[in-house]
């Protein structure tokens, strides 16, 4: 349904954000992972209609983006990552506003609707507040109501649990989910566990490329028995990094562990772990990182 | 404290703005200096004029003074970085301090930048070598570096603490603009004080910046001392600058010790939050809502768009602020402006809009360029924009949605100065209305200019993108290009001034007159032109993250498809269009020419015909006037018969006739001399000169007729505004037909030497021309001749000329009205055309002859018409029995429309402006009824001008000018008695001596005055006083009466001379006081009188004895003001002891003398000791201020007991 095509973005300071990406994403949830500054957002804003492209294509259900993007704003729901608010304004009279935008033009149904919405994202007790008195985890919310309005055909949604506690996170899993059964979600994110839990497929995203693409579990699997664990000394870390493929480097109850990447066992301590996501996805990113 | 300073330094080294902010500081002052210019003896770039420019800096710069040293606490609240910064290791005070200097290090930067900019500015000036733009003198650094320290310095840290300190504690963008606006209608006020004598003091503490109370102190300064003084930080000015340098230091102080790291981040109280305790119900329609993106639906959106934008705007707490000031000040302004000579005007509603919308528009249009940018900048600043502009709404939408509120407020701007103007008239007890002028005034004249300032404004900001610089441009666009094309260009076309129109006035007369349709084109060829712009920017919105130019040109160029062409196309048809025709009506129709032009076609007419200057020519014995007036098509037709004679001792073979009515398409149609046609031998038509030859020479004393026929005509709308002839209220003069001489146009030296032409030291010929003494001020075409004008007009209005009305009759529906004058008098006639109303009087002569008065007024001005009678009586009276007995037997007051202030004596006819008393508030005492006043003064000129006229020579219209005046003053004092007059002599004293400084190249003498009116009305009245109450009013008199006898209608062969005044007045004065017609007249005196000290104590009788010292100093000055020599001699003085001040049963406040005498006081010091019955409270010299002294202050002291 989304299809993707040579998207490239160099901005004005030189930065390749986007480097010849290819996607094509159909309906359900798409996970997005990639480390800070891989470009994630600027491909997010680039479908959103918020950017332009270099070169390439987005073409949306038949709506080429660049050409039409007001036919896409109309299917559109876009959390993004950083966003304000009027700061004197009620979230109810916001979504209200919004709403009508969206094309909500029937009173009744439209309040209806937002008092809906306002509950399903857990602030209708605080719909009559200013959205300048909002705290962080209030305003995500907001985001995400403002978001859903209108039963958008392509959702995206760039970090959109920063900031939520765990239990509004759950809440908007659900939520998301029940979307992704009848459209296009794209999940921005470099938090692994929300793509497991939530995606039926995926791309890892680097540097301004796609670096893989596929669904998550079976990427998970193509590394079976290649992910090798080691509890080294903290003074031995630079050397294992010399000497091997590491893909992470963590602390286990306080004792430092690397994994890494072999084709065979790399040797002495060495042992093959259960291999997740998160190993390939440091794999795929090929950039070890101390978590 | 010196990391965070250079911390701070480099940071702002680092930023773009600091170098932009540094170039303009340094750019403005530089083209401000360039373009400079001196039209007196003042040097181009004299310490006064450099203090001038780097003064005015400081205001224009609040905006980066504020903007600069406002951000530097504020900065890490709005990048966050507060948090962090405040847990380092660095004391409150350090961080405040190294804040402050750091940002005050870049501010100094940007005055030094000005300092150099004035002074390349003045450097250039030199090296361009323009005679017109004044001497220069040589580089003086002391002249740039005191303005620099005193002023720039001074006032960068006022402001400087004010926004540093109101940005740390408020911590709220809008503070910036509001302080600024305060700070600027400081500026404002304080230079509207100055204007008032009564209140100019007040200057000196309130203004901010220095510079209107430096003007208040040089005020008095002579061309010298603006010449050579440099600004100094002493008197009153010092007392003005430690005001505002110790505010300044106490709120840097209150800043650096109330500032806390705990307080700055504590963030605003805690609101009321509103919590809703109702549950959630589950409502109907959950799941699948319509959406619905049809036309319709997008209309909905616009409007409510439209909506929310124009209540975020109007809600907002600084834009309600900034109404309130703008009402307040509109209100100050109205009425501080409405008055004449310091008398209220009644506020009538052709005057309440324009003062209204002057005051309230400035705050208007400051309004609609602040939210033309938070409109643009508004979602963008609080980062909505990042999910806002991905939702389905147009960009045609969310453009013109914000545009349609931004003319919502301008709505409600125009409506708020049409409310503001009701309500001030309800609160001055006024409650005629004019609610249709009201409405046609703001919003054909003042809703338009809203508009495309919105729309340029808008468009800037769209394509700028940036808050600060955008402001910055369109004040630019909409301040500097006008200034820059007018000073560099002398352009006035309103086709390249962004909102220029044609103009025009308001009048009870003639209504909104012609003016409108000209003003409309203009507004809708700007509003147009705006449009265009509005669209263009449309392609250039920034919608999303697109941020590189390529790609906001790349998108325009996607967006410029369709509709948006179409509309550009319109516009662009539509402008040319309306640019087209109006271009074919100011420029070919009529003539739009730069200020350069002008001068050079008067400068190349000299060079050819300057060699006629003084030449013989025919003079008028007779005329014969018809003149046909349309007022409806603005056009004159006339046709003079002249018999004219050669009164010179050569035969005349030529004719010249130079046209100098001020219609442009004025021409001769047809010459018929001695029966035979005449067609020119030379056709200058640019200057409008034309060359005949005569038949056969007019031999000398011979006689010839002449009948010229001219036409003047107007055509559509021009940037002239044309007031000769207007709908109703015409007034022109006897221009109408050429004169028979060329005269000089240009008198500026400056521009005769750029047009190569000769300087001139006088204008007139000297006292001693044998040839000039034969030729009248007035008009030498002419002796004394006799006239007779048939003059018509359309039916309904009434058309006077000067003279009896001997027939009026109506013809083709026009009305007719045959005038002759009674006996004869000089060239200088009006023709006179409206629909008046009239109030009859007489007055009869010594002799018992009966003279009509006439007052011809529009029948909305009936209030005042007594005064004006009570002036012809007492004045006619005056100078019958003293001089003459006037020699008409009808004298009439017409009125004229409000385009010009003043009134002019013609024989037996006073044609007044309507603003000129007609519609003044005389009803407190105390106020100066200048109706009375002026008019007596203008009949005066039936005698002082008519009778005797002047001769055509330096020096000769004191004659006039003086003389009427002094009249003037002796029916006042007559009228209202010695106190009267007490205001009437301080506003002439402060005229004088402000205006001095303005003068014409060197300050001329009584005697010698050609172009300074301060002199021959104000020094005059000054020196006219001062002799009447030395040697009295009756000897005065007697001089003046024999003057007349001698001088009367020329029949002595030539007319009189400054000189013959002088020497009438001299041989009256008693020996001892000769010297005072010799001060008066020859010599530029002043004096510097005051009370030394002064001590009182009660005898044992009861009685009070006073002792006092009085100094005494009388100054010669030479023509440039310098001090010459200090008097030697003993002068009459009056000296005085006063009680408290009385008031008089005209509720008007007056000294109390116990004892006041004339006396010979030597120069220096003089004691007195005098008894009194009562206790005196003050001593005084000179109390009255009869004497031309520049501190009248301390002309009185209190007594010490």
């Amino acid at each position: 349904m989304l299809s993707i095509k040579n998207l490239n973005k160099t901005y004005p300071n030189g930065t390749k954000a986007l480097n010849n990406v290819n996607l094509e994403i159909d309906k359900g949830m798409f996970g997005l992972l990639g480390p800070n500054g891989a470009g994630k957002s600027t491909l997010m804003r680039t479908i959103a209609t918020l950017q332009l492209s270099d070169t390439g294509s987005i073409e949306f259900d038949g709506i080429d983006v660049f050409s039409e993007p007001e036919e896409l704003r109309k299917v559109l729901g876009y959390l993004p990552q950083d966003f304000g608010v009027y700061p004197k304004v009620s979230a109810e009279m916001m979504l209200n506003h919004i709403a009508k935008i969206k094309g909500i033009h029937n009173k009744s149904d439209r309040t209806a609707y937002v008092s809906d919405l306002l509950n399903k994202v857990n602030l209708y007790k605080f719909r009559k507040r200013n959205l300048g008195d909002y705290s962080g985890g209030m305003r995500q919310r907001f985001g995400i109501a403002q978001a859903l309005i209108g039963n958008p055909k392509l959702i995206i949604v760039d970090e959109p649990t920063a900031g939520l506690d765990p239990m509004e996170r759950n809440r908007f899993h659900n939520l998301l989910s029940e979307l992704g059964e009848d459209a296009v979600v794209i999940l921005s994110t470099h938090i692994v566990d929300d793509v497991v839990n939530l995606c039926t497929n995926m791309a890892v995203f680097n540097e301004g490329s796609v670096v893989v693409q596929g669904h998550p579990l079976e990427l998970t699997n193509s590394l079976n028995g290649r992910i090798f664990r080691k509890k080294i000394d903290k003074e031995e870390l630079e050397k294992y990094q010399e000497e091997y493929s590491v893909l992470s480097a963590y602390l286990r109850s306080g004792q430092l562990n690397v994994n890494v990447y072999s084709e065979s066992q790399p040797g002495d301590g060495f042992e093959v772990v259960n291999n997740t996501l998160e190993d390939f996805y440091f794999y795929s990113i090929n950039q070890p990182q101390t978590v | 404290m010196k990391e965070i300073y250079l911390f701070e330094l480099k940071y702002r080294m680092r930023r773009p703005a600091t170098y932009i902010y540094i170039f303009i500081a340094f750019l403005i002052p530089l083209l401000i200096a360039v373009f400079e210019k001196s039209n007196t003896a003042q040097f181009t770039n004299s310490p006064n004029a450099i203090m001038g420019v780097l003064g005015g800096m400081s205001v224009l710069y609040l905006f980066f003074y504020a903007a600069i040293m406002g951000v530097a606490v504020y900065r890490d609240e709005e990048h966050r970085t507060a948090q962090t910064y405040f847990t380092f290791p660095v004391s409150e005070k350090n961080y405040i301090l190294g804040r402050f200097w750091g940002s005050f290090t870049i501010v100094t930067f940007m005055n030094i930048a000005a300092v150099l900019g004035a002074m390349c500015g003045f450097a250039m000036g030199i090296f361009l070598d323009r005679p017109d733009y004044g001497i220069y003198t040589s580089f003086n650094f002391a002249s740039y570096f005191y303005p620099f320290v005193y002023l720039l310095s001074f006032n960068a840290f006022f402001i400087g603490s004010l926004f540093f300190g109101l940005m740390t504690f408020f911590k709220r963008m809008p503070i910036l603009y509001l302080g600024g606006i305060v700070i600027f209608i400081l500026t404002i006020v304080s230079s509207r004080l100055l204007a008032n004598l009564d209140t100019e003091w007040l200057s000196v503490y309130v203004d901010p910046f220095g510079a209107e109370a430096q003007n208040f102190i040089d005020k008095y300064w002579s061309v010298h001392e603006l010449n050579t003084t440099q600004l100094s930080l002493s008197g009153k000015f010092l007392i003005n600058r430690m005001i505002w340098l110790g505010l300044a230091i106490g709120i840097f102080v209150f800043t650096l010790f109330r500032f806390s790291y705990k307080g700055f981040l504590s963030s605003k109280k805690k609101q009321n939050t509103k919590e809703d305790k109702e549950e959630y119900k589950a409502g109907h329609a959950l799941a699948k809502v319509v959406q619905v993106f049809n036309s319709k639906a997008r209309r909905e959106n616009l409007w409510s768009l439209s909506k929310i934008e124009f209540l975020s705007i109007v809600k907002e707490t600084v834009f309600i602020i900034l109404m309130v000031i703008g009402i307040v000040i509109a209100g100050f302004v109205a009425y501080q402006s409405n008055q004449i000579y310091g008398t209220p005007s009644l506020p009538l509603t052709r005057y309440m809009v324009a003062q209204i919308a002057g005051g309230i528009s400035l705050f208007s249009v400051i309004i609609l360029i602040i939210y033309a940018g938070e409109a643009v900048h508004r979602t963008r600043q609080n980062k909505t924009f990042e999910f806002y502009d991905a939702l389905p709404v147009s960009n045609n939408t969310l453009y013109l949605s914000k545009i349609i509120s931004l003319i919502g407020v301008a709505v409600v701007l125009t409506l708020i100065s049409i409310v503001v103007g009701v309500i001030y008239q309800t609160l001055n007890g006024y409650f005629d209305y004019e609610l249709g002028m009201y409405f046609v005034y703001n919003f054909a004249k003042i809703f338009p200019t809203y508009i495309m300032t919105l729309l340029l404004a808008f468009f800037i900001h769209v394509l700028v993108n940036n808050k600060f610089l955008g402001h910055f441009i369109v004040i630019v666009i909409y301040i500097g290009l006008p200034l820059l094309l007018t000073l560099a260009f002398k352009t006035s076309n309103p086709l390249v001034i962004f909102g220029g129109t044609t103009g025009g006035f308001l009048s009870d007369l003639n209504g909104f007159g012609h003016y409108l349709v000209g003003e409309f084109w203009l507004n809708s060829y700007w509003i147009l032109l705006t449009c265009i712009l509005a669209v263009i920017g449309k392609l250039f919105w920034n919608r999303g993250f697109f941020s590189s130019g390529k790609e906001r040109l790349l998108l325009a160029k996607q967006r410029f498809t369709g509709r948006t062409i179409a509309y550009t196309l319109v516009f662009l048809f539509a402008f040319a269009s309306v640019g087209a025709y109006s271009y074919y009506n100011l420029k070919v129709l009529n003539q739009i020419e730069d200020g350069n032009y002008g001068e050079k076609v008067n400068a190349d007419a000299e060079k050819k015909y300057g060699k006629y200057i003084g030449k013989p020519h025919i003079q008028v014995t007779d005329l014969k006037a018809f003149i046909d007036i349309f007022p409806e098509d603005r056009r004159i037709e006339a046709k003079g018969e002249f018999k004219v004679v050669n009164n010179f001792d050569v035969a005349l073979d030529t004719l010249l006739m130079e046209v100098k009515f001020p219609i442009a398409e004025t021409r001769i149609t047809k010459v018929v001399y001695n029966d035979v046609e005449l067609k020119p031998f030379l056709k200058d038509t640019v200057y409008r000169l034309f060359m005949y030859k005569l038949p056969e020479p007019l031999q000398p004393e011979e006689s010839a007729s002449l009948v010229i026929e001219t036409e003047a005509i107007t055509k559509g709308f021009s940037s002239d505004t044309e007031t000769a002839v207007l709908g109703n209220g015409t007034f022109f003069r006897d221009a109408i037909f050429p004169t028979f001489h060329y005269e000089r146009a240009l008198s500026d030296n400056g521009i005769r030497i750029k047009n190569g032409l000769k300087k001139l030291d006088y204008l007139l010929p000297p006292r001693t021309d044998s040839i000039a003494l034969k030729k009248n001020l007035f008009n030498e075409d002419a002796n004394y001749m006799t006239f007779e004008a048939t003059i018509s007009t359309s039916k309904g209005q009434t058309a006077i000329a000067p003279g009896v009305l001997t027939k009026k009759w109506e013809e083709d529906d026009r009305s007719y009205f045959n005038y002759k004058l009674e006996g004869k008098t000089d060239y200088f006639f009006s023709f006179v055309s409206a629909e008046y109303e009239v109030k009859n009087d007489f007055w009869i002569a010594p002799s018992g002859k009966k003279v009509d008065i006439e007052i011809y007024h529009s029948p909305k001005h009936k209030r005042n018409l007594d005064y004006f009678i009570k002036g012809i009586k007492i004045s006619l009276d005056y100078n019958s029995k003293n001089f003459f007995e006037y020699p008409y037997s009808v004298i009439r007051i017409i009125e004229f429309p409000a385009h010009s202030n003043f009134a002019q004596s013609f024989a037996t006819t006073i044609p007044y402006s309507e603003n000129f008393g007609f519609v003044a508030d005389f009803s407190k005492a105390e106020d100066y009824n200048y109706a009375f006043r002026i008019t007596s003064h203008e009949v005066a000129h039936q005698w002082w001008g008519h009778i005797v006229t002047p001769s055509k020579t330096s020096g000769a219209n004191i004659i006039s000018e003086t003389l009427a005046e002094y009249v003037s003053l002796m029916t006042m004092k007559k009228e209202y008695g010695e106190n009267g007059i007490k205001a009437f002599l301080k506003n002439s004293l402060d005229t004088y001596l402000s205006s001095r400084q303005f003068s014409f190249k060197p300050e001329r003498t009584l005697i010698n005055v050609e172009t300074g009116q301060y002199i021959w009305y104000e020094k005059g009245s000054m020196i006219m006083y001062d002799l009447q109450d030395v040697i009295g009013e009756d000897k005065v008199n007697t001089g003046l009466r024999s003057f007349l006898e001698e001088f009367k209608y020329n029949e002595k062969g030539y007319y009189a001379t400054s000189e013959d005044l002088y020497k009438a007045l001299y041989k009256v004065t008693p020996d001892s006081l000769k010297y005072k017609v010799n001060d008066g007249f020859k010599e530029i005196v002043l004096y510097e009188n005051r009370v030394i000290d002064a001590n009182t104590k009660e005898l044992k009788t009861g009685k009070w004895e006073t002792t006092f010292t009085v100094n005494s100093k009388k100054i010669y000055y030479d023509d440039a003001g310098r001090e010459r020599e200090i008097d030697k001699k003993k002068n009459l003085v009056d000296i005085g002891l006063f009680g408290e001040d009385v008031v008089n049963d005209e509720q008007v406040t007056i000294k109390d003398p116990f004892y006041f005498e004339l006396k010979w006081l030597e120069p220096g010091d003089n004691k007195f000791t005098i008894i009194t019955d009562e206790k005196p409270l003050k001593a005084g010299i000179d109390p009255y201020n009869k004497l031309i002294d520049r501190n009248s202050d301390d002309n009185l002291k209190s007594i010490e007991e």
